[in-house]
């Protein structure tokens, strides 16, 4: 049978989940961003589903936390937000990953 | 939570999410049309045509597909299979099947093959193989499901054409037309799906 483990240890650890990524929001930009080389604004606003406001203000995040880079292209005169995860946002999103499976499977008993 | 697995098919969900716009379709359906038409016109303006659409689809995929699902740029190496060598497999071996055929059919003198002279004879069942092979193995690379419909359904149709005793041309024709068809049917319901969106509003943020 499963035993959880909630002792003061784990606590910790999901204290130190990085709560730049863990939101929602942020979570899936930064999944979107882990599978293409880079991507522009309205390829993160159709995959993810977020609306034009909500994903500005989150990409803006990231890119204060150096997890993403932004910059400005004009294709065919038109301007593009061209997005590109960092190498240090690609290395989070692992760290990321790696704690939430070990905090998961420690507090689940898996 | 994600996991490696879990982005490798977000990856390729992704990935596959451009192919929706039927552009493919369409140029593949066109070409194939194309060679139906040449075949009954015999003019190499069809030919011509073909190469146009070819070059057409980056610029239609810029000006279809990207205004409404965004642009992406996919790393080459995909699902640890480096596309770029995996398509010139593809490429290399259908390249080796069409001028293996040619020289069979074209071949001058009187071959004791037996294989050669019924190629000679039954042209189109070798073209339906070389269809489904082909197919198949774009929907092996690609990833895309309906190119595994599309190779039955060449291999379906223009064999079948052959046992029905069909002119050459009647196959492609009808193959060309039903991959069209679909081709039209996938870019309306994708324009539908998928409006345009206008990047200027968020481009000085």
């Amino acid at each position: 049978m499963p035993t959880s483990k909630l002792d003061k240890e784990n606590l910790q650890r999901i204290e130190d989940i990085d709560r730049n990524i863990h939101a929602p929001a942020r979570l899936k930009i930064m999944a979107c961003l882990a599978v293409v080389e880079k991507a522009d604004f309205i390829f993160l606003m159709r995959q993810t589903g977020l609306s034009r406001g909500n994903l500005s203000p989150n990409l803006r995040k990231l890119e204060e936390a150096d997890y993403i880079k932004i910059q400005k292209e004009f294709v065919d005169r038109i301007p593009r937000t061209i997005v590109q995860l960092t190498e240090n946002g690609r290395a989070a999103l692992e760290t990321y990953r790696e704690s939430m499976q070990s905090v998961l499977s420690e507090l689940l008993g898996k | 939570m994600s996991t490696i697995s879990d982005l490798k098919k977000l990856e390729q969900k992704t990935y596959l999410s451009y192919h929706q716009d039927g552009l493919l379709d369409l140029i593949i359906g066109a070409i194939i049309l194309g060679l139906g038409m040449k075949e009954v016109f015999d003019s190499s303006i069809w030919n011509i045509a073909a190469i146009l659409l070819i070059i057409a689809y980056v610029p239609l995929k810029r000006g279809i597909t990207f205004p409404r699902l965004g642009f992406a740029k996919f790393n080459v190496k995909r699902g640890g299979i480096n596309m770029l060598v995996a398509g010139g497999v593809v490429l290399g071996v259908l390249m080796l099947l069409v001028f293996g055929m040619l020289f069979l059919l074209r071949a001058n003198g009187s071959s004791s093959s037996r294989l050669i002279l019924w190629i000679r004879e039954n042209p189109l069942i070798l073209y339906g193989l070389l269809a489904f092979i082909g197919f198949g193995l774009a929907g092996l690379v690609v990833g895309l499901k309906r190119l595994f419909v599309y190779a039955l359904l060449s291999g379906g149709i223009i064999i079948g054409g052959h046992f029905l005793g069909l002119p050459s041309s009647i196959p492609f024709l009808l193959l060309g037309w039903v991959i069209l068809i679909i081709g039209a049917f996938l870019l309306i319901g994708f324009m539908q799906k998928y409006p345009v969106i206008k990047e200027d509003n968020h481009a000085n943020q």
